[in-house]
């Protein structure tokens, strides 16, 4: 199910970019936030400093959630001018984000996320209605106490894009409440009985 | 001159948009607006000869937006873009007579599809 929507959102982000993207396959994991520990930084594979750039939307009416695209903020600067065309600046760890960098990602966090969500959608024959989409600087702690207390569940998937070269890693991390992982679940039994009946 | 209304609350798309229309169309005056609210007033005062609209927009919703101006208009050409990848909701879109219903992202591609139907019908 994510294999499709993120294939779907790799090719997305090559139209967006011009240039070809090479997506690994979907690590899917997901945590009881009950039970199980979770540590942002745990989301991207090469180790970051803690701080993220991390554009959100949250959806609602048949399924409740929150999808957020999490990028390490020191490697977001190149996928920004990537986005702009701008093919002149150099590796750039400053933290310093105009206007146009936090819109430039709002724009494509709501691009992918909204394939990645919606796509799920489709499959189950949900329908969802979307929040405007945000978009924050955190580090790991803040983004972690920030998170709603009625989510029950998180899906993490660890992305890693290869954009002609350059390897932009980043994760997506989509909170769900108990009604809305039972539902999915519920789905998902119902759609495999059909398809062996 | 061709007149289009723009309605979407990020720049950066409006300028996407904006440049590649202009890639492909000739003889344009595009105006701008960034939520629902601006757009159905901009639409009144310009009469836009089409009107790109996104859905998800603070204030009055793309959808919402879509009602109001076809009330308004009932000739209003309106083309939908949008990150929106649900099926429900193209059908429910599109059964207010909007003119096309186009996911983002806008690329070159599509916008030569588009800016051919419209220099088409002029």
């Amino acid at each position: 199910m994510f294999n499709v929507s993120v294939g779907r959102a790799s090719s997305l982000l090559s139209e967006i970019i011009d240039r070809r993207i090479i997506l690994n396959v979907p690590d899917v994991k997901l945590l009881d936030i009950k039970t199980d520990e979770f540590h942002l930084e745990e989301c991207l594979p090469e180790k970051s400093d803690g701080i993220f750039m991390i554009s959100s939307i949250c959806f609602e009416h048949e399924l409740q959630g929150k999808a957020s695209l999490i990028f390490s903020a020191k490697k977001i600067r190149k996928f920004i001018d990537l986005c702009i065309k701008n093919d002149e600046t150099e590796e750039c760890y400053e933290l310093d984000f105009s206007d146009i960098d936090f819109d430039v990602v709002k724009e494509m966090g709501n691009i992918v996320l909204n394939s990645v969500v919606g796509e799920v959608g489709n499959l189950l024959n949900l329908k969802l209605n979307y929040t405007l989409p945000q978009v924050q600087i955190y580090n790991g702690a803040d983004f972690y106490e920030e998170v709603d207390s009625h989510y029950s569940h998180i899906l993490i998937l660890n992305i890693t894009f290869l954009i002609e070269g350059t390897r932009i890693e980043g994760a997506i991390l989509v909170h769900l409440t108990l009604n809305s992982f039972n539902d999915i679940i519920e789905k998902i039994k119902k759609i495999k009985d059909e398809l062996y009946e | 001159m061709l007149k289009i209304l723009i309605v979407d609350d990020s720049i950066f798309a409006q300028k996407v948009t904006a440049n590649l229309i202009n890639k492909y169309l000739n003889d344009t005056e595009i105006s701008y607006a960034t939520d629902g609210l601006e757009g159905f007033n901009k639409y009144k005062e310009i009469k836009p000869d089409y009107v790109f609209l996104d859905l998800l927009m603070p204030k009055i919703s793309g959808i919402e937006l879509t009602k109001m101006i076809k009330e308004y208009d009932a000739n209003a050409k309106i083309i939908i873009l949008t990150a929106d990848v649900q099926k429900n909701v193209q059908e429910e879109v599109v059964s207010h007579g909007v003119l096309l219903f186009v996911n983002k992202p806008f690329n070159d591609e599509k916008a030569r599809l588009i800016c051919e139907l419209i220099r088409s019908k002029k």
